[in-house]
């Protein structure tokens, strides 16, 4: 059994190995500095009160900057493979669901902080450029909405895939999903995107607020209400978990079968 | 030279290198017939020609992860073949590979009239070209230099999906258009998409020449992961 203490101790060595490594910070800062001349480019066309101006921006953000996130991601399981310390952390007291589940949240959250303040960084510059210092109260709350539940939703895919595909392999496959699910319109291509899947919360900025970021999904006004947008989180969040879960429990299998 | 060391190295390179590619084009055929069945059959010509516009990632991807993905590097350090030239060989074979089918696709889409933006069948291979040798020089180079896959590998994902995605705006910044992997032959303005394609094969010779003197410096690899 996971014991809270087992788990706490993964988690705050997981934290802090990934926030101190340089690349989380170098590749995450590059499409910030890049976004940010864009923005520092012209006022946007459309000018909205303060919330769904930050859905707007932080749904429109969000077509690329977790792409890095996800990929950043992927390295942490084939590490162990490749720096030969598995049998040395299997020996240890702590359970294997301990080691995920924490290795899971400590990365994600570690990754998601150099994130979350490009997010807000862009949010700034356009609050200055507006000006409209509401955005920066927006931003908390939509960040919390729009991006953490598929931030989570694809940590679990990237930390659980990379334990049987090579990340060169995944890292295709993930950029390749990351634009089929939600740059493709439905009219372009059959798609996941505008469905309650779609990672970048563009369903749930259409419902809670009103605005969506890319060309139109085709829904009537006010057709997706709060709820399909909890949804939308509750499925992103409980997929995450589910997988999490599933591999939690092959990993314990194959361990049994060694 | 031995004609068994290339065969071990594209051995060694592994099933995901050489599948990457051939994956992408069953994708893209699927999303084609998908979009046939759902009635989208005026975009069958686009979402084929997109093969075009995928392949370059995919080589990007694969040398971003190549290049820095030996596990017994100790060893390839005492052998008397350098680090450089082995990693060099295995690009060459990775980008070689994709250029192979790059080449396929955009002959037999040019071929059969399907190829969305046709110009004629030498400058055909600059849509894949240009952008496949910029994003691997990009990759190899940013993985070597922070000594980690996911740092090339994220920064060619990013870029790739920031132009697909953005890419109508980007166009807009006369400064940025040279650099644009996805600028579209104008014959209006014919001499600015030559243009873009050879900046591009500039760009792609910084990127991979970086890349071929950060090989010939392993020992920063061996300070651990970046």
């Amino acid at each position: 059994m996971a014991t809270l203490g087992d788990l706490s101790g993964v988690f705050g060595y997981e934290f802090r190995m990934q926030i101190r490594r340089p690349a989380v910070w170098i590749v995450t800062a590059v499409p910030v500095l890049m976004m940010l001349a864009l923005f520092l480019q012209g006022r946007p066309n459309e000018i909205l009160p303060p919330l769904p101006m930050a859905a707007l921006l932080i749904s429109s953000i969000s077509y690329v900057l977790p792409i890095p996130f996800g990929i950043l991601l992927a390295d942490r399981l084939p590490r162990e493979r490749q720096l030969r310390t598995v049998e040395l952390l299997d020996s240890l007291p702590s359970s294997l669901a301990a080691r995920l589940w924490g290795k899971y949240l400590g990365t994600s959250l570690a990754t998601a902080i150099p994130l979350g303040l490009g997010y807000l960084v862009l949010t700034g510059a356009m609050a200055v450029t507006l000006p409209e210092p509401g955005l920066l109260l927006a931003f908390l709350p939509v960040f919390l909405v729009l991006v953490v539940p598929g931030l989570l939703f694809v940590a679990a895919f990237s930390l659980v895939c990379t334990e049987v595909l090579p990340v060169p392999l995944y890292a295709i496959l993930f950029t390749g999903y990351w634009i089929w699910g939600n740059v493709v319109s439905p009219e372009r291509l059959p798609t996941i995107s505008c469905t309650p899947l779609t990672p970048i919360g563009r369903y749930v900025s259409i419902a809670f607020f009103g605005v969506d970021s890319g060309q139109a999904c085709g829904f009537a006004p006010n057709q997706l209400t709060w709820l399909a947008g909890l949804g939308s989180m509750a499925l992103l969040i409980g997929g995450a978990g589910l997988v999490l879960l599933a591999a939690q429990r092959w990993l314990e299998w194959r361990a049994k079968r060694a | 030279m031995s004609w068994s060391l290339w065969r071990y190295e594209l051995r060694r390179l592994g099933r995901g290198v050489l599948l990457g590619p051939l994956l992408a084009l069953a994708a893209l055929g699927l999303l084609a017939a998908l979009a046939m069945r759902a009635g989208l059959g005026q975009q069958i010509d686009r979402i084929l020609s997109e093969a075009l516009d995928v392949l370059p990632v995919i080589g990007g991807l694969a040398a971003a992860g190549i290049v820095v993905d030996d596990p017994a590097l100790e060893l390839q350090l005492s052998l008397p073949t350098t680090f450089r030239l082995t990693m060099l060989r295995r690009l060459a074979l990775a980008l070689g590979w994709t250029s192979l089918i790059g080449l396929t696709c955009a002959v037999t889409l040019a071929a059969s009239g399907r190829l969305a933006w046709p110009i004629s069948p030498l400058e055909d291979q600059l849509i894949w070209l240009a952008p496949l040798l910029w994003l691997a020089g990009l990759g190899a180079a940013l993985s070597l230099a922070l000594g980690a896959t996911a740092a090339g590998s994220s920064l060619v994902g990013m870029v790739w999906v920031l132009e697909l995605a953005m890419g109508a705006g980007l166009a807009q910044v006369p400064a940025l258009r040279p650099v644009l992997l996805f600028l579209r032959y104008d014959p209006a303005i014919a001499t600015d998409w030559l243009a873009n394609r050879l900046t591009l094969l500039a760009l792609a010779a910084v990127g991979l020449g970086s890349a071929a003197w950060l090989l010939g410096r392993p020992e920063r690899l061996l300070r651990g992961e970046g």
